[in-house]
């Protein structure tokens, strides 16, 4: 393989500097002339008719310029991710979740907006809300949407699994929950629409997918796609949670704009980020695993329910992945996978990091565990006998004939089994260790087409700009990017400038999702990046007078093969390429192979690439307190080629953080439909002090599909760590927990019964 | 602008120079001091305090006085980082140090003050336990009709009326916290129990224990976040007073702390859970604070 000079470096993240300086704006720190706020009434009921919205009080206080209902939208009132859309921006009649909003009010401040709410005198008639999916399902249940309650069903089948039961030695039966997460990004939703004199309105939002957002806010103000330009601001975090509260708050805050003639400004607190907008989906989900008693798994069975909320928003996209995931990182012949998303009276579920495979794995995981546990066989060799290699067939009958790096993370976490460290042993501790593997899909894959646009511009002193429509919310993109133009273009990485995305400069790429960024983004960098090489090595070659396979680009120069002190300035080759006419801009498109399966079965080509891996966990239970130490995590992943290993890192710390959070301590509590826990204050959530100790392993087993051979690695750790977390404490507690998060309180009380 | 929760409620707010001034501000109805508003902001944002005027304290030199000669006083403006760095509270009041160093982050504890601490009448508050085992009490300053200042001591065991609540008359501010020095045959300790570091204790507890050779000669327990004000436990002190020190003894004691608690189920943790935990958070306390009383290891 080539020799690189970028690649595979730890570069420090490129907009670093400015984010920790303070110098980054955020869209809290625009000013604009003139500039008005909106805060929005919220229902306060999970169900309930609106009789009537009463503004007339609230109008008459000073600084108040508008109150927004659902009459004075200007376009069709509808949002969502997949057609038919099901969510109002502010509903006229029925409402559906206590978080809804159902009026904006414009004033001269914040605090002004948001006393003037107290005075809007809504009329809402409750109705008996449906909170539960049992409920939801009833067959005389009330209708929370048209449709009714199911929000997506499918089935996949792959074989039989009667015939695989049939097979099986051994059939364990489990049943798993999980509970609503927030995402708690640190900056919580905003959106800034300022209108322009030539009719156009451009939003600056914090957001992960800018065109998405672009065309439900034009189609909902009533103006062409190309009057809206969508300016994502630096991004504060979003991990999945900020598309559909930015299409809510850039519509109404559009709408306010355009007809007060002034910029708007919406921005959420706390309580309205996780009330308000989507959280991740609660899940009931049932397994039936059969196997040979050499540990050979025959069938899996696995019916997963997802709580999806008052609207669709990505549920059927994350019934979809859930169900592709439900069977693991397993070559097994027999699978049935039924999932099922459902509407309740609660706030809607949507994308997070991990989108539905985190519950799937760790309910999967748990099972295999058990599994072991019933035939006697390790854990780890168990998950080794019936892991994917390359050549068997995915749960899609899918086939790989590379990149399935599954049992490679297998061996790398392996020797940590016995690095247990020393045990205090006055019997107040108990020890455990868990190990829980995940697969996970690349790219949007199932879920649609797959395009990515991005553009390269070398200016004459050879510096360059990279555009793409992808967005840097903290994942490192704007790092991998630059890196990737520069080692095609052989120049230091601080030539190169990866800037904002601004629909009115970069290519619609689609949704920043699905850990595709550097897959199928680098992948559009490299090719645009390519093209500008193209001209760079012909104007070199043209000044050298030799073939241009005598020319390499590095280090800022073009340089001869042959002689290594026989250099030109790269900026001196740019200007004479500039002027000899030689394009130095290129815009290139990088499109996933799509995807193409049975739509009944779910069997075919559904993702570019997978992302494997497997998470070790050591913990130390105390025995009082169901207090739990994480002693030691190690995790490892086949990522195809690592990019930036300190990039790398941090995204498998990160993500594995929010994955021990989901398995210990997050939820989001509801009573009577109500979230009672809707503030920093109430919801736990861990902070730098509650890190735990991620050593990250990585596997490179390339894939055609990225650049160098990359795969994401962005929301793949969640589900594992979550699920090694669960598995660790299971093994310490001698005691199966089926239920995440598991907390101090659960541990404590099974301790305590047992004594 | 900041996108934050937004404080709407409407208030006058003043930054007087002396105390006197903030006390004659302070006998307009309706008006409240802030210290570090650590705690304040919180309430103004979520509305469980709206007060007419708000009177900064910051400007009052003697309240940010921090002497620690013989015993600790403690100005009412005084940050609990100071406090807590302060090498004479981690060598002789090991209990308070961990009751402080355990409330949120060094940007919270760099504004928070104790005075505020426990003025805010927080049953989960973690200094109140503490103070109210070792006998700590509350300078009080107040303002007559005639303009005289007028002074009062409290003891911090007093000091609690009821979740939020205080005994102190609505014109009266804490200046300072004094805490009364401890022989070096006296041991402090502090535990608690929180969801994450960076959370509100879901119970805690404290110890204050003077040894005799091998006798408790004197003790208090206090406790956290299971009632609605930080509690004294008596049931276990009175199995301790007096007593040799076992470990069965410091187990059975603990034992009984359900008799001196009346948690309650919230999002933090659960009523089962609070009265299961308090047992394990009070012998703890009191092992430790055994040890540091220079008491050996126990048998």
């Amino acid at each position: 393989m080539a020799e690189h000079t970028i690649i595979g470096k730890s570069v420090r993240k490129v907009d670093g500097i400015e984010l920790v300086t303070g110098k980054a704006k955020f869209t809290a720190d625009m000013k604009f002339p003139g500039m008005l706020y909106g805060y929005e009434l919220r229902a306060g009921v999970p169900a309930g008719i609106i009789e009537s919205i009463d503004a007339s009080e609230a109008l008459k206080e000073p600084g108040v310029h508008m109150v927004l209902t659902a009459k004075d939208l200007l376009g069709p009132n509808l949002i969502g991710v997949l057609p038919p859309f099901d969510q109002p921006v502010l509903p006229d009649r029925e409402i559906r979740y206590a978080g809804e909003s159902i009026a904006l009010v414009v004033a001269d401040t914040r605090e002004g907006a948001k006393r003037a709410c107290r005075n809007i005198k809504a009329v809402i008639t409750p109705i008996e809300p449906i909170l539960t999916m049992e409920q939801a399902l009833a067959e005389d249940a009330r209708k929370i949407h048209p449709q009714g309650n199911v929000t997506f069903s499918r089935t996949l089948t792959k074989g039989n699994v009667e015939q695989g039961f049939a097979e099986a030695d051994v059939v364990i039966e489990g049943s798993y929950t999980t509970t609503f997460q927030d995402h708690c990004y640190i900056e919580p939703e905003i959106a800034c629409a300022v209108p322009s004199g030539d009719n156009r309105i451009t939003l600056y939002v914090s957001c992960q997918s800018p065109f998405h957002i672009r065309g439900h806010v034009a189609a909902n103000l009533n103006v062409p796609a190309s009057k809206v330009k969508v300016v994502q601001a630096y991004t504060g975090g979003s991990f999945g949670g900020k598309d559909d509260a930015a299409v809510e708050i850039g519509i109404l805050a559009g709408t306010a704009a355009l007809k007060l003639g002034r910029p708007v400004t919406i921005a959420h607190e706390r309580e309205e980020s996780i009330a308000g907008t989507n959280v991740r989906h609660a899940a009931e989900i049932a397994y039936k695993t059969g196997a040979r008693k050499d540990g050979t798994i025959t069938a899996r069975q696995v019916k997963v329910l997802l709580d999806g909320g008052a609207y669709a928003s990505e549920s059927p996209f994350v019934t979809m992945k859930a169900m592709i995931h439900a069977s693991g990182p397993y070559a097994i012949d027999h699978i049935e996978v039924e999932s099922t998303s459902v509407y309740t009276n609660k706030t809607y579920a949507g994308a997070f990091r991990g989108f539905g495979v985190p519950q799937v794995t760790f309910a999967s995981e748990s099972e295999i565990d058990e599994l072991a546990k019933h035939l006697g066989i390790d854990p780890l060799e168990l998950r080794r006998k019936n892991g994917l290699k390359a050549g068997d067939k995915t749960a899609t009958s899918q086939v790989y004939d590379q990149s399935v790096g599954y049992l490679q993370t297998l061996d790398a976490v392996e020797p940590s089994l016995r690095e247990t460290g020393t045990k205090e042993n006055d019997g107040r501790y108990l020890y455990g260790t868990g190990i829980a593997s995940v697969i996970q899909g690349i790219s949007n894959g199932a879920e649609g087409v797959d395009v990515v646009g991005a553009s390269v511009q070398m200016s004459q002193d050879a510096s360059v700009l990279v555009g793409c429509g992808l967005a840097e919310m903290g994942q490192g993109s704007r790092t991998v990017f630059s890196q990737i133009a520069a080692e095609v273009l052989g120049i230091p990485v601080d030539w190169v400038t990866v800037r904002q995305v601004d629909t009115d400069a970069v290519h619609d790429s689609g949704p920043t999702v699905a850990s595709r960024s550097t897959t199928v983004g680098g992948m559009a960098v490299k090719q645009a990046a390519e093209t500008v090489r193209q001209s760079l090595v012909k104007m070199a070659s043209l000044m050298f007078k030799t073939d241009e396979s005598m020319i390499v680009l590095k280090e800022g120069f073009a340089v001869l093969t042959v002689d290594d002190t026989a250099r030109i300035p790269l900026r001196d080759v740019a200007t004479a390429a500039y002027w000899t006419g030689f394009p130095l801009m290129h815009l290139a498109f990088s499109q996933a192979e799509p995807a193409d399966f049975d739509h009944d079965t779910h069997q075919g080509r559904v993702y570019i690439a997978y992302n494997f891996g497997t998470h070790l966990m050591h913990v130390k239970v105390d025995r009082y307190t169901g207090e739990v130490e994480v002693l030691k995590h190690v995790a490892s992943h086949d990522v195809g080629k690592v990019v930036n290993p300190m990039a790398a890192s941090g995204q498998v710390e990160g993500a594995s953080l929010i994955g021990f959070a989901l398995g210990h301590m997050e939820k989001v509590e509801y009573k009577d439909g109500i979230i009672q826990n809707p503030t920093f204050a109430d919801y736990a959530f861990p902070s730098i002090r509650d890190r735990i100790p991620t050593e990250t392993i990585f596997v490179e087993d390339p894939t055609p599909h990225g650049p160098y051979g990359a795969k994401g690695i962005g929301e793949p750790p969640v589900a594992a760590a979550a699920a090694a977390f669960a598995n660790a404490v299971s093994q310490a507690v001698g005691h199966r927990f089926t239920h995440i998060p598991i907390t101090r309180e659960d541990i404590a009380a099974v301790l305590q019964e047992e004594v | 602008m900041i996108n934050t929760r937004i404080i709407h409620h409407e208030f006058s707010y003043s930054n007087p120079g002396t105390l006197a001034e903030a006390l004659e501000l302070n006998n307009e109805p309706g008006s409240t001091v802030l210290a570090g508003g650590t705690d304040l902001i919180n309430r103004l944002k979520l509305e469980t305090a709206t007060p007419s005027r708000i009177i900064y304290l910051a400007g009052i030199r003697e309240l940010w006085d921090f002497c620690c000669d013989d015993g600790l006083k403690i100005g009412a403006m005084v940050p609990m980082r100071r406090v807590e760095k302060c090498r004479t509270v981690q060598q002789r009041y090991p209990g308070l140090y961990e009751a402080l160093s355990s409330v949120g982050g060094w940007q919270i504890r760099n504004m928070a003050t104790i005075a505020g601490n426990i003025a805010n009448a927080s049953p989960a508050a973690d200094s109140s336990p503490v103070l109210m085992v070792c006998g700590a009490e509350c300078e009080i300053s107040s303002m007559d009709s005639k303009k005289n200042v007028l002074s009062r001591i409290m003891p911090v065991a007093d000091l609690f009326a009821g979740p939020g609540k205080t005994h102190l008359a609505d014109n009266e501010i804490i200046t300072a916290i004094l805490v009364p020095p401890l022989g070096s045959d006296v041991g402090t300790a502090f535990e608690r129990s929180a969801r994450v570091k960076l959370d509100v204790a879901k119970a805690s507890a404290a110890v204050c224990l003077h040894r005799e050779g091998t006798r408790c000669a004197d003790i208090a327990v206090a406790v956290g976040s299971v009632g609605p004000v930080p509690l004294r436990a008596g049931t276990v002190e009175g199995m301790l007073k007096g007593a040799v020190m076992e470990k069965k003894r410091i187990e059975d004691a603990a034992e009984v702390i359900a008799d001196d608690i009346t948690p309650i189920d919230d999002v933090r943790s659960t009523k089962k859970y609070r009265n299961h935990v308090m047992k394990i958070l009070v012998r703890d306390a009191l092992i430790s604070a055994w040890k540091r009383s220079g008491g050996g290891e126990l048998k």
